[in-house]
């Protein structure tokens, strides 16, 4: 009895020890081989412009036969020991802390406070010019892109109105893709007073405009509209993710959308055979690497280590 | 009032036409996919408890079709099933967006929970007071109507609101489809332009609602119940 | 008259095919209480469920006057009326089940509906006004004297109260038939004992014939005429029942008739072998059993005194078998073997059924 008391001590002991031996080897193994992890937008729209971006920084290398819409895939390399972490775009920002590093839309960074020239590692260099992939274009399907009231639609949007709006409403971080003045002043509730206009479809073309995110911009290209007289009312249709206003587009149940960038509507088209064509330029707003942890490029490189090969 | 509010929640207050319009549209989703949920789930309830093996109706082919359809629905994720459902949905009321595009993938999220929830009210009934009705020379439908339906009342309404609950929560995925609804206006505005007021109320008022929800099914279910019932 | 002939009933399960219902043919008189008495399981209630076709029999027919004979063939029933045969109709079978009144072991009353409510359920059927459908469960509560609970709902009634209210409901619509499953083994022996007197009253006022299944003897000997004992689907014994009390020929009856007298006991004793005569001659031990004729006679003394044997009484019984007494005793009977022999001839003169159930030492 007692025998057996003492062989069950025993196992008991190893047992610990072995589990608690085990642990530690993990923690130990953990410090050279866990990877830093940088979140990218899930979307493929965003998470193209994230890749190219880290490519940028030097981090990654890329496949140049991807062109301007590479995917996780397409990553031929890492340079440093780094894992890429596909999440919600709109979710980044509050998880930062939980990431090494985060590749985030100045759409949800600017409003949480973060400022790409202060807390940015490293920004997407953004041309507005023609030729540029990553430039927001409004789109319509490709047997009415001719339509006068889509013309006129375009023709709103590329005012010095909007491009104070956007401007203002975005502090810097996203930037007009169309000819504006920057030398301006605006009033403090500039902003506001356009996002409060109201309008009302009675006796007017209702034009369905497809977006993702709030869509506040088309209550001040409608006011726009309306100061022209020009006889139409946008319906905003906001879609909480960016895999429909395409779909939606095409099968007719919308007249226009306004949400991705060339690039991925080009990706679009391809994948999925859509007749869409954009009609005209809006803005463009640059994707910027973000950290807690680090306070640069370089001091992000050296968090990670080099990706033993 | 106004202004009290205006200074706890001064974003909700620049939006509330968004946030009024939001309410709507969780309102229209909620109604109309729950009415129809009721009619249809309510109807597939009965007929699984009808046509089961040893039940008023027996039909083997029926039941079986049934029950198959039921689990698949219920083991599609309700953001899936959106997507899935397009095609169908623009088959079906004309367009896949928007309240009317929501309404037929709510529809068929909320039709086979509510399918299974009655079915389990309606098993519950004693086979005994069936047995006695069909005695006194009841019909299917007199089965239905005066023994399923009354004697299971208080446990229908029960599973109603727990439906109904749930129905809730599907419409704040509808957003994805263009329906709007609260829960799309926390994503959009809330958290996508960091208003941390406009998350805290769209909590609240969901939080509201459900209760809402809770409360009136609770009292309704004990006034159906005899509360001499459980005096004993 | 309810006339059922060669009907036939299985049950397909996943691992047997059960016989429930075997070749039963009986027949049940207008005004009659027939009695049908077996263990669990031997088919009563599928046969009793058969007659108002809650259960479909395979095959065979149920004969039920006024109403015609229902065959049941090749899946299909078929009613034949005035010399004619056609399907029987969902609504003819409605019509049926409303003209056969039932009651149940667990009452089956819907608990959220009132007493007056349950009693009112099937009049709906009956195309009555509302006027005359509270008049006429006013005056079945007072068929079943319960005027004072009529708001009540059955959870606020004792076991024997909801019978009752069960019986009302059973008998709304005015049927010749009552079918009663096995209604007072829920009861205790008040309850059992006051519904079991409606019943008696209610076959008396109204003429109802009453077809009720039991396990229990006591309700058998207490109201039933005429009785009929099932074992494993078939109909193995049936006629008057104090025929059958005082001589039971098959062996689950003599089980039944044991139980229910409690002279059965003798076998422990004999076990133990505390009553065993020590001679076969000399001593034997006898099942008397009194019928009406001889119960009232001093045969005991009469035969110890002329034979000059002593009877020792080991158990002894009376009972009351519907209105007439039955009696039995199990007793040593001990003498010379002349006199033993004598003695027993002349109780069975008497009418006494005697059976010598153990001879010294041997069973």
């Amino acid at each position: 009895m007692k025998n057996i008391k003492i062989a069950l001590a025993a196992v008991l002991v190893l047992t610990l020890s072995l589990s608690l031996c085990a642990c530690g080897e993990k923690k130990e193994e953990g410090k050279t081989a866990e990877p830093l992890k940088i979140g990218v937008p899930s979307d493929a729209t965003n998470q193209a412009r994230a890749i190219s971006l880290l490519e940028t920084a030097g981090l990654i290398e890329v496949d140049d036969a991807a062109g301007f819409t590479p995917e996780l895939k397409d990553v031929t390399k890492y340079i440093y020991n780094i894992e890429i972490v596909p999440a919600a775009a709109n979710t980044l920002v509050s998880t930062l802390d939980d990431y090494g590093a985060s590749t985030i839309n100045g759409t949800y960074a600017v409003p949480a406070g973060l400022s790409p020239s202060e807390d940015g590692l490293i920004t997407e260099v953004q041309d507005p010019g023609a030729g540029n992939p990553f430039i927001n274009v409004i789109v319509a399907r490709t047997a009415d892109k001719d339509n006068e009231d889509y013309q006129t639609i375009v023709k709103a949007y590329q005012t010095q109105t909007i491009a104070q709006y956007i401007l203002e409403k975005n502090s810097g971080s996203s930037i007009p893709a169309f000819d504006y003045d920057p030398n301006y002043e605006v009033p403090d509730d500039y902003v506001s007073s356009l996002e409060g206009y109201k309008s009302s479809p009675e006796g007017k073309k209702v034009i369905k405009m497809g977006v993702c995110g709030s869509g506040d911009v088309w209550r001040a290209v409608q006011k726009v509209l309306d100061d022209q007289n020009s006889g139409l009312y946008i319906d905003v249709i906001i879609f909480d993710a960016y895999n429909l206003p395409n779909e939606a587009l095409n099968s007719g149940e919308i007249d226009l959308n306004a949400f991705q960038h060339k690039a991925y509507l080009n990706s679009e088209i391809a994948s999925q055979g859509y007749e869409l064509t954009d009609i005209g330029d809006t803005s463009c707003a640059p994707l910027t690497l973000y950290s807690k942890k680090a306070s640069s490029i370089e001091e992000l490189k050296e968090l990670a280590g080099k990706k033993e090969q | 009032m106004a202004e009290k509010f205006r200074e706890l929640a001064p974003n909700v207050y620049n939006y509330s036409d968004r946030f009024a319009e939001s309410m709507k549209a969780t309102f229209q989703m909620f109604f109309i996919a729950g009415l129809l949920t009721l009619l249809i789930g309510g109807f597939f309830g009965i007929l699984l408890i009808v046509t089961k093996p040893g039940g008023i109706k027996p039909n083997r082919a029926v039941h079986t079709v049934l029950e198959i359809i039921t689990n698949v629905f219920r083991s599609i994720p309700f953001i899936i099933l959106l997507i899935f459902l397009i095609p169908f949905t623009r088959m079906l009321v004309g367009t896949s967006i928007g309240v009317k595009g929501a309404v037929v993938p709510l529809v068929f999220g909320a039709v086979p929970f509510f399918t299974r929830q009655v079915e389990s009210a309606l098993s519950d009934v004693d086979p005994g007071k069936v047995e006695a009705a069909r005695s006194m020379g009841s019909g299917t439908l007199g089965i239905i109507f005066r023994v399923y339906l009354k004697e299971a009342l208080p446990d229908l309404i029960r599973v109603i609101t727990i439906t109904a609950i749930s129905t809730i929560g599907l419409t704040t995925s509808a957003g994805a489809v263009g329906a709007g609804g609260i829960g799309s206006f926390a994503i959009n505005y809330g958290q996508n332009m960091h208003y941390q007021d406009i998350v805290n109320v769209c909590v609240v008022v969901l939080l509201i609602i459900v209760s809402l929800i809770q409360i009136i099914g609770n009292t309704l279910a004990r006034r159906t119940y005899n509360r001499e019932l459980f005096k004993k | 008259m309810i006339r059922i002939e060669h009907l036939e009933k299985h049950f397909l399960t996943k691992d047997a095919n059960i016989h429930a219902v075997n070749d039963v043919t009986l027949e049940i008189g207008d005004g009659e209480i027939y009695g049908i008495m077996g263990y669990s399981g031997a088919g009563k209630s599928t046969l009793v469920r058969c007659i108002n076709f809650l259960e479909i029999p395979d095959s065979g027919s149920i004969e039920i006057s006024g109403f015609g004979k229902i065959v049941s063939e090749g899946g299909g029933l078929f009613l034949e009326k005035d010399g004619s045969r056609a399907p029987l109709s969902e609504k003819d079978l409605r019509k049926l089940r409303r003209s056969i009144g039932m009651i149940f072991q667990h009452f089956n009353l819907l608990d959220r509906s009132t007493v007056f409510d349950n009693i009112a359920y099937p009049l709906k059927y009956s195309g009555r006004s509302k006027a005359e459908i509270e008049e006429r469960v006013d005056e079945l509560l007072g068929l079943v004297d319960l005027k004072d609970k009529k708001k009540a709902y059955p959870s606020q009634l004792s076991g024997g109260q909801k019978q009752r209210v069960a019986i009302a409901r059973a008998l709304a619509n005015s049927p010749d038939i009552l079918l009663s499953d096995e209604a007072t083994s829920a009861l205790d022996p008040d309850a059992t004992e006051s519904i079991l007197q409606l019943l008696k009253e209610l076959n008396k006022k109204l003429g109802l014939t009453i077809v009720l299944i039991t396990h229990e003897m006591a309700v058998i000997k207490s109201i039933a005429g005429k009785v009929a004992v099932m074992e494993d689907g078939k109909v193995v014994e049936e006629g008057e029942v104090y025929d059958i009390f005082s001589d039971p020929k098959q062996r689950i009856t003599k089980k039944f008739v044991g139980t229910s007298s409690g002279l059965e006991k003798i076998e422990k004793l004999i076990e133990n072998g505390t009553v065993l005569p020590a001679d076969s001659d000399t001593e034997k031990l006898v099942k008397l059993t009194f019928t009406k004729d001889s119960v009232g006679e001093a045969i005991i003394s009469k035969v110890s005194r002329n034979w000059s044997v002593d009877v020792n009484l080991v158990l002894a019984n009376v009972d009351v078998v519907g209105e007439n007494a039955l009696g039995g005793i199990i007793a040593k009977i001990s003498g010379s073997a002349e006199n033993v022999k004598g003695a027993l001839e002349y109780m069975s003169s008497c009418g006494v059924n005697t059976e010598v159930i153990a001879n010294g030492g041997e069973v």
